[in-house]
């Protein structure tokens, strides 16, 4: 024990030595290190601010603003307006969208409160921390500043002083020092969306990524592995268009897209700077080579989801191709091509069994990382930054993924520090962790709003009597939401809205109101009906839900039955998946039925597909108003059209109850702090997201 | 005669092999669920059997799931002859090259485990055997229960956290840290090889131990021990000169029988050592009916079952020459 004791203490020692050689003081906090010349541009001043305050220089002049910039979780925030003034741009304020515009000559800044995503001359830029309003005015992040105006923000964390340097200012120094020592630092063009820190030299420390995916086998369209995930999110492959951090569709490979009057084609317009990794360029063949080769090989896989709308692509020139419908599906075929990545013509046109390929080729993409190597015992893979990325370098050079077995494994992992997050599309961290994890001040939990609905109940339209829409309301009193939530999710969850679809889901309407457990109301409602018949639920019995989904329903039928209903779980379909599907989706024969909607199942069309009757739906509402509402998420053209139509949905929910949400969840990606800086949350998916990968700061 | 005895036992083994063959063929066929789910994934799947069912017919048959079960019975059979086990849906690779790598890695797990729980268990359970009711006995044996009946799940965690987590002796798992070779790769593996390689050991040996031990309890009461005593043999010599060579069959009968178990069951020691096992191929592959593999995986290890029990056939001749006489005067 006592041997074990100076072991230890050794330990402690040699630890908290390297700890002070190897750490540091933060990159951005050596004004020296960032900005090499910084002390002969005169950024830094004498003054010492108070304790707590923050100091503004501007081109190593002090601002006056009449709201001090303050720091909040380690981001410091300064008033926009007092800045952008002082360099001469237009600032004004919207009240009804709550957004901040600067113009300056032909540089446009939108800044909405709230939002972390902002745009400059149009194009969207990640902001670390959501803008947000103090004694009114609007704070923004310092870091947004330098990558919205090519300035250089340097912090001094001694005296507590932001120095911004603007282009302009930065262009006259290099001048006078020009001459002396080329600065190729001050050449490279700063990344523009969004950006990896302009100049800086890159952080030398590796990120490692946990994974819970599969690495083997070394094939990109295997569903269940790693790769397609880590993919999905822009990573080594890049999608014609993505996602932001609030599940906007934005641009990405094409800088932009015109949707045709009636709605069944897009043109999309490539960047013409993109590169796949063997420096062969991304063109519009590329583009069409990829629909056509997901059609040709890959029908029925995930890889091939938007093969129902997809009609064929023609090519217009090298950088310019349209992609033809079915449907006018705008909004649904972008939100799958922002998951769905290209794959380079010259490399796949030779391969005739994409899900048999695992050859290292397949890893070559045109994202901001280039795949290097994978050590099969090892179960690691190693990714560099790609320099020559069209939109900037990353902001870290090595990223590694490591596969785990199990959810221990990797909490123990990240506890350790030997991953810095877990990386899986979709695959949060179960709540059970939480504790274990909430104990380490260097891990952040990740929580977001989930973007699936664990559970819900759908009603037959059909089948008396839940087409009758007191019923549906009496049994949407009679459930005891409190309880439900607790055993589904634990602490993580919260009692659903009536619209239905969850908080993080775009176009989300927090105004709807919640729902109520009041078995007293739904007695009420029940009087005028007289319903005598047994009413079946009907619980998804998908394997490795079957459990949850069976405990649920008998919940279900326990309240249900205390209001004075005779409900029944349908025996027929325990165990038995099959005949589940058969009756849900094929006969849609049931009263009540008790499942899970998935992410994807929830972002592409708000869940409308579970609950309608509708070519591509599963349910039995056919309900004119909800074609409507429906049509108008699917049809939409562009991101406000989509979420006009999520709002109308919710609308519907609430009024006429065709389905009711038991539980919204709060999902976990647990992340590291210690090392680097800057993860970006993106809604429901968490923090190791393409933003992140821009944004990182090494500490 | 040796000779013939060793070819009565190929024969049967022989029959065992075609049983299995066939009974694997039939058994990953008839469990639940339909593989297109995992092919394709849940919400393709659902898809294409909602709205459009004909392509789901097409992508069957592209897998060759379309076909009556006799005839994929004979392509199975045909292909086994010319050590074709197909091609892993879930692995994109042929069946063979999947197992040949987690076979590799198991047996770099497993042999040395075999080998030093067999020597700790035999020599130790001799000894508290031959000692039996004494201080050794007395110490060794509720060790080793103890030992038996601690789940190596949990033991493995214990030493995660207490090790790895807690003193950062040793990985918190995998098999080998990435980027390195030569020499210092080798000594990689063996630091990652420790802690699972222990957990193991303590397992098996505890239960080597306890047949060891009631083995030479039984075997120290035959009338030759107490002659060799009575020729003034000390303890030690008649312990490991004779009834030590005859306690061994049943412990050897019993390793044998255990390998097929221990290269499918050390899942569990897998998992929580995230070692890429056959345990934890096997346990995916049914997960995700990848049956092509896990015929393969099945195969093997009937295989590396019979070759282990041939093994022991051919060892208890050498240790006891009544089973060969035996076999061939009958």
């Amino acid at each position: 024990m006592k041997r074990c004791k100076k072991f230890l203490s050794i330990l402690l020692v040699v630890a908290v030595a390297a700890g002070l050689v190897l750490s540091g003081p933060p990159v951005h906090s050596q004004a020296g290190a960032t900005s090499p010349d910084a002390g002969q541009r005169g950024l830094i001043a004498a003054d010492i601010p108070s304790e707590h305050g923050v100091t503004i220089h501007i081109d190593g002049e002090l601002l006056a603003c009449d709201v001090p910039p303050l720091i909040e979780e380690g981001r410091t925030l300064v008033p926009l307006r007092a800045l952008f003034n002082n360099i001469g741009a237009q600032v004004e304020w919207e009240e009804e969208t709550r957004t901040v515009t600067a113009v300056k000559g032909d540089l446009t800044v939108r800044v909405t409160v709230g939002s972390s995503l902002a745009h400059v001359s149009d194009k969207p830029v990640a902001l670390d921390v959501p803008a947000k309003i103090v004694n009114g005015r609007t704070l923004i992040p310092v870091r947004f500043v330098s990558e919205s105006l090519g300035a250089r923000v340097t912090w001094d964390g001694a005296k507590r002083l932001v120095s911004v340097a603007t282009a302009a200012f930065i262009a006259k120094e290099s001048e006078k020092i020009a001459g002396e020592k080329p600065t190729e630092e001050l050449a490279e063009k700063p990344a523009t969306t969004p950006s990896g820190g302009g100049g800086a030299p890159l952080p030398q420390k590796e990120l490692v990524l946990g994974t819970l995916s599969p690495l083997d086998p070394l094939n990109l369209f295997s569903s269940d592995g790693a790769w397609e995930r880590i993919c999905s999110t822009g990573f080594s492959h890049l999608h014609l268009v993505r996602f932001d951090p609030d599940l906007n569709v934005i641009p990405c490979v094409a800088e932009r897209w015109e949707v045709s009057p009636d709605g069944k084609s897009i043109k999309f317009f490539l960047n013409k700077n993109v590169k796949w990794h063997d420096g062969q360029e991304v063109t519009a063949e590329d583009v069409k080579f990829t629909f056509e080769y997901k059609l040709k090989h890959l029908v029925g896989t995930d890889m091939c989801t938007a093969e129902p709308f997809f009609k064929d692509a023609a090519v217009v020139d090298k950088y310019t191709v349209v992609l033809n419908l079915k449907e006018p599906v705008v909004m649904m075929l972008l939100k799958e091509l922002a998951i769905g990545y290209l794959i380079p013509k010259h490399i796949w046109e030779n391969v005739n069994e994409p899900l048999k390929y695992t050859d290292k080729r397949n890893m070559i993409g045109c994202g901001p990382y280039i795949f290097e190597d994978y050590d099969r015992a090892a179960q690691t893979a190693t990714f560099r930054a790609n320099h020559n990325y069209f939109q900037g370098r990353p902001s870290v050079e090595t990223v590694k993924i490591k596969y785990f077995k199990n959810f221990d494994h990797v909490v123990l992992a990240l506890k350790k520090g030997e991953i810095d997050a877990v990386s899986d599309y979709s695959m949060p961290v179960p709540g059970s962790y939480a504790p274990a994890l909430a104990s380490d001040k260097n891990i952040n939990l990740g929580e977001t709003p989930g973007l699936q609905v664990p559970a819900y109940l759908g009603f037959s339209f059909k089948n008396h009597p839940t087409k009758e829409k007191v019923f549906r309301e009496a049994v949407s009193y009679a459930i005891n939401y409190e309880n439900i939530v607790r055993s589904i999710c634990g602490k993580y969850g919260e009692v659903p809205g009536k619209g239905l679809i969850p908080p993080s889901m775009p176009g989300f309407y927090p105004s709807v109101s919640k729902l109520e457990y009041n078995p007293q109301k739904a007695r009420q409602l029940l009087a005028s009906l007289n319903i005598k018949e047994p009413v079946y639920v009907l619980p998804q019995t998908r394997p490795g839900k079957e459990e949850i989904m069976v405990r649920v329903a008998e919940m279900i039928c326990g309240q249900l039955k205390e209001v004075g209903i005779d409900a029944r779980i349908d025996q027929e379909v325990i165990g038995n998946y099959s005949k589940w599907k058969e009756k849900a989706w094929k006969e849609r024969d049931f009263s009540i039925l008790v499942g899970h909607m998935t992410v994807f199942g929830v972002l592409g069309d708000a869940g409308g597909s579970y609950l309608i009757d509708y070519p591509g739906g599963y349910g039995t509402c056919a309900d004119q108003k909800y074609v409507e509402a429906y049509e108008k998420v699917i049809y939409a053209k562009d991101n406000s059209e989509m979420k006009e139509g999520v709002k109308e949905m919710q609308y519907y929910h609430a009024r006429e109850l065709p389905g009711i949400a038991l539980a919204w969840d709060t999902v976990l990606y647990p992340f590291r702090t210690d090392k680097f800086d800057g993860w970006i949350m993106q809604r429901g998916l968490g923090p190791v997201c393409y933003h992140t990968l821009f944004n990182l700061k090494q500490k | 005669m040796p000779g013939l005895y060793l070819v009565s036992r190929i024969g049967r083994y022989l029959a065992a092999f075609l049983l299995i063959v066939t009974l694997n063929f039939f058994l990953a066929r008839f469990m639940p669920g339909d593989p297109l789910i995992h092919l394709l994934g849940e919400e393709s799947y659902n898809y294409l059997y909602v709205h459009e069912p004909d392509t789901l017919e097409g992508v069957k048959a592209q897998y060759g799931l379309d076909k009556p079960l006799p005839v994929q019975y004979c392509l199975y059979l045909a292909g086994c002859l010319r050590g074709d086990f197909g091609w892993s849906y879930q692995y994109g690779q042929p069946v063979f090259a999947v197992i040949a790598f987690r076979l590799k890695w198991t047996l770099v797990l497993l042999l040395p485990a075999t080998v030093i729980s067999v020597l700790l268990g035999a020599c130790l359970g001799a000894l508290s055997g031959w000692e039996k009711g004494r201080r050794v006995d007395l110490i060794l044996t509720p060790l080793f229960l103890f030992f038996y009946t601690l789940p190596t799940y949990c033991f493995g965690m214990l030493l995660i956290l207490f090790f790895a987590f807690s003193l950062d002796l040793f990985p918190l798992g995998g098999m080998v840290s990435g980027n390195i070779s030569g020499i210092r790769r080798l000594v990689n593996i063996l630091w990652h090889l420790c802690l699972p390689l222990i957990v193991l050991v303590v397992h098996n040996t505890a239960y080597n131990y306890l047949i060891m031990r009631n083995a030479v309890v039984q075997v120290k009461t035959e009338e030759y021990v107490l002659t060799a005593l009575a020729k003034g043999l000390k303890e030690r010599q008649v312990l490991f000169g004779h009834v030590f060579k005859n306690a061994l069959p049943p412990l050897v009968t019993v390793v044998a029988l255990d390998f097929g178990f221990l290269l499918a069951g050390a899942l569990l020691v897998e998992i929580v050592f995230s070692w890429q096992g056959m345990g934890t191929l096997i346990y995916e592959s049914v997960i995700s009916r990848d049956y092509p593999l896990l015929q393969g995986c099945f195969l093997i290890l009937a295989i590396c079952v019979m070759l282990a029990n041939f093994l022991a056939d051919v060892i208890c001749a050498f240790l006891d020459p009544r089973i060969k006489e035996g076999e061939s005067n009958a």
